[in-house]
């Protein structure tokens, strides 16, 4: 009889131990409590313009999943911190995030030197930071997701096409950060390898709105095509600037690098019209996927709202991190980062695939021409999806890192002096 | 960007399991021709089908020819196939290896952007496009880093076009190119279903008939049973194993561009 009992106990304990293990492999672990992430952006500040998209893309992806049922069952819980357009707000901000709050992940940055600045903080707690803009390159880090272009998929193709098409001289202006610092760099190795020719280069600080100046430098160069590192509502200046100096686009267009549908609104579509711009994403890119999310964007925001290509990357950015969740079984970020080399989406730019070495994503790139609506209108896309390389061909990894190193040493930091400025947004979406 | 190496698997031969699925498959069917024998000798005994033995033979030559005659077919077939395979994925391979190589001869920048595409051509073949080829499949992350190889070569300034190398590497190029094309090709392909039907209809057809023959000794039946079911089993497993050069369980592995890409890495650019 004692035999027979424990026969049948040893069954029911291997019986209990094959349960619990088909439970784990089946994704859900049963916990049931709220996976905390973080979100953080400028609400104010020269960048919330460009930011509250961002985070309002990035909200609508989370209600989404959450009104899916969450991610293996459970509901995202957000903590929403605002940078303020300072540096060293968002690096305190990102450690109230992961210390406090101990969110898994950190959606946030709009500026390279916010990115700069949050690096060393996801390393050293071991978290994960989806920024969702495009920028120079020159950096890998095992603990973010560069879900914009890398300099290849933006800045490259773009010095090519216009070389091909517009002709040999480029003027270079920029805001004076490490953006249009690192860009121009790439710009001009490219223009010597092309054959084209850098007749001037100038910067403002960042915020700054005097671009005077630079309009008569850029008169006096003739240069066949302008490109425009400027960041945020600086813009404003400068195609006011350009303006005024008799600059047109159909004799020298502009060629931005930081201007989307939602500065074109702001600043003011006939300003810009004929003048160009690259991107991944246009809202004009007519496929099914696209066609959704801008009616799901609309529906929330309102009809006047406008994609761009950081409010879509900021949105793929919350599917593929929630893709490699459900694939961990866990939010916990260094599960995540393992997971996430393997995913893809079909996003509304098209098939985007992670990159399991470098975290950046395979993207398709188009130059877009502003219309007087406001919208692109996508006059060239890449044969395919570009391979993402953050550190371009025309130097060595070593050579890049001692050029940042030069900036940071120059700068102790990542930006010049910044300026008190205007402040873009009269027009800002909110959840309606 | 450069990714790390020795993360491949290189060719471990086939798993353990092909052998054991292997053996009980051939158990089964042997099994299955015992049983089919028994009942055939219980319901026709010697002395009914002794009369018909010399039709028998007759009819059996005919069949067995023409059946072997197919399996070997099958057989040729799809071994052709699988080395067809082995030998364009080498070529491959190697052509990127020789693109790398001969790119030593442009200027630093054009050699760096070079060798960087190639190496990222050759680990995403082995990583994302290898796995898809198992279903027919392709991956567009390849074919999007061959036409970043291509764009390597088209963008290059003029002067460099002039040098005798750039004709060289374009026909490099060309043969990755229509590698991969048959590559991916050869993926997708497979023993038709109705030449499965007949090749499995067509064994139980000649064992059938073995049945038939007026061998007075059950036992001695059985043994010339056995052997007949059993090598027509192994040839069929045989057909099974190779059908379809990426999938299955003898496949054609990446161990060329893992070689390829584990020199490449070692050349400091």
């Amino acid at each position: 009889m004692s035999r027979a009992l424990a026969v049948l106990g040893v069954a029911l304990l291997v019986l209990a131990a094959v349960a619990a293990i088909a439970e784990t492999g089946s994704g859900k672990s049963g916990d049931s409590t709220p996976i905390r992430v973080g979100i953080l952006h400028s609400e104010t500040g020269s960048l919330a313009v460009s930011e509250i998209p961002v985070i309002d893309s990035t909200l609508m992806a989370i209600d989404e999943l959450n009104a899916q049922g969450g991610i293996n069952g459970r509901k995202i819980q957000v903590f929403q911190l605002n940078g303020q357009s300072d540096e060293a707000v968002f690096a305190r901000d990102a450690r109230t995030l992961i210390e406090r709050d101990k969110v898994n992940v950190i959606f946030g940055c709009w500026t390279s030197s916010c990115r700069k600045t949050l690096k060393p903080i996801v390393e050293q707690d071991k978290n994960l930071l989806m920024y969702p803009l495009q920028y120079e390159g020159l950096e890998e880090s095992p603990n973010i997701v560069y879900l914009g272009a890398a300099p290849n998929q933006q800045i490259i193709p773009a010095v090519k096409w216009f070389l091909d098409n517009r002709g040999k001289r480029f003027f270079l202006v920029g805001s004076d950060y490490i953006f249009p610092h690192a860009a121009n760099a790439i710009i001009k190795d490219y223009l010597r390898l092309y054959g084209g020719k850098a007749v001037g280069e100038a910067y403002v600080p960042l915020g700054g709105e005097n671009f005077a100046s630079i309009a008569r430098e850029i008169k006096r160069a003739r240069p066949d095509v302008i490109l425009n590192t400027v960041n945020g509502a600086s813009n404003i200046g400068l195609f006011g600037a350009l303006r005024g100096a008799g600059i047109k686009a159909s004799q020298t267009p502009v060629v931005s690098f930081s201007i989307a549908e939602q500065e074109v609104q702001e600043i003011g579509a006939r300003a810009l019209a004929g003048n160009y711009a690259v991107w991944n994403y246009f809202a004009s890119v007519d496929n099914p996927e696209n066609r959704a999310f801008i009616k799901s964007f609309q529906a929330r925001f309102g009809q006047g709202c406008l994609t761009d290509d950081p409010v879509e990357a900021a949105y793929i950015g919350v599917e593929l991190w929630a893709q490699a969740v459900r694939d961990a079984g866990t939010p916990s970020p260094m599960n995540v980062l393992e997971k996430i080399g393997d995913e893809n989406y079909r996003a509304p730019e098209g098939m985007v695939y992670v990159d399991d070495q470098n975290h950046h994503l395979w993207k398709t790139t188009r130059i877009g021409q502003i219309r007087s609506d406001g919208q692109f209108k996508v006059v060239w896309t890449s044969e395919t999806i570009l391979h993402p390389e953050p550190f371009p061909a025309s130097r060595t990894e070593g050579q890049w890192l001692a050029l940042l190193h030069h900036f940071d040493t120059k700068w102790h930091g990542w930006s010049g002096p910044a300026v008190s400025t205007n402040v873009m947004g009269a027009n800002r979406c909110r959840l309606m | 960007m450069v990714r790390a190496g020795g993360e491949h698997q290189r060719d471990g031969g086939e798993p353990v399991s092909t052998y054991v699925d292997g053996g009980l498959i051939l158990v089964g069917v042997v099994a299955a021709s015992l049983c089919g024998l028994f009942l055939v000798r219980w319901g026709l005994p010697h002395k009914v089908v002794k009369p018909h033995h010399d039709v028998t033979a007759a009819i059996f030559a005919i069949t067995g020819t023409i059946y072997a005659v197919l399996l070997a077919f099958a057989v040729v077939i799809v071994w052709q196939s699988f080395t067809d395979t082995q030998t364009t994925v080498t070529q491959e391979a190697n052509a990127v290896a020789d693109l790398d190589r001969i790119s030593r001869g442009f200027p630093v920048v054009l050699r760096r952007q070079v060798h960087d595409e190639a190496l990222t051509y050759a680990h995403v073949v082995i990583l994302r496009e290898w796995p898809l080829m198992a279903n027919g499949g392709s991956s567009p992350e390849a074919n999007a880093a061959l036409i970043e190889l291509w764009h390597a070569y088209t963008d290059m300034h003029g002067l460099q076009q002039s040098s005798p190398l750039y004709g060289q590497s374009l026909t490099e190029l060309n043969d990755i190119t229509d590698d991969r094309r048959v590559r991916l090709l050869s993926s997708q392909s497979r023993v038709p279903t109705v030449m499965w039907a007949m090749l499995v209809l067509g064994g139980v057809v000649v064992v059938l008939f073995s049945f038939l023959f007026a061998v007075r000794s059950l036992w001695l039946h059985a043994v010339m049973t056995v052997m007949l079911s059993g090598m027509i089993a192994l040839s069929l497993l045989l057909i099974y194993v190779l059908n379809g050069p990426f999938a299955g369980v003898v496949k054609v592995q990446p161990t060329a561009f893992v070689t390829t890409v584990d020199n490449m890495e070692h050349v400091q650019q």
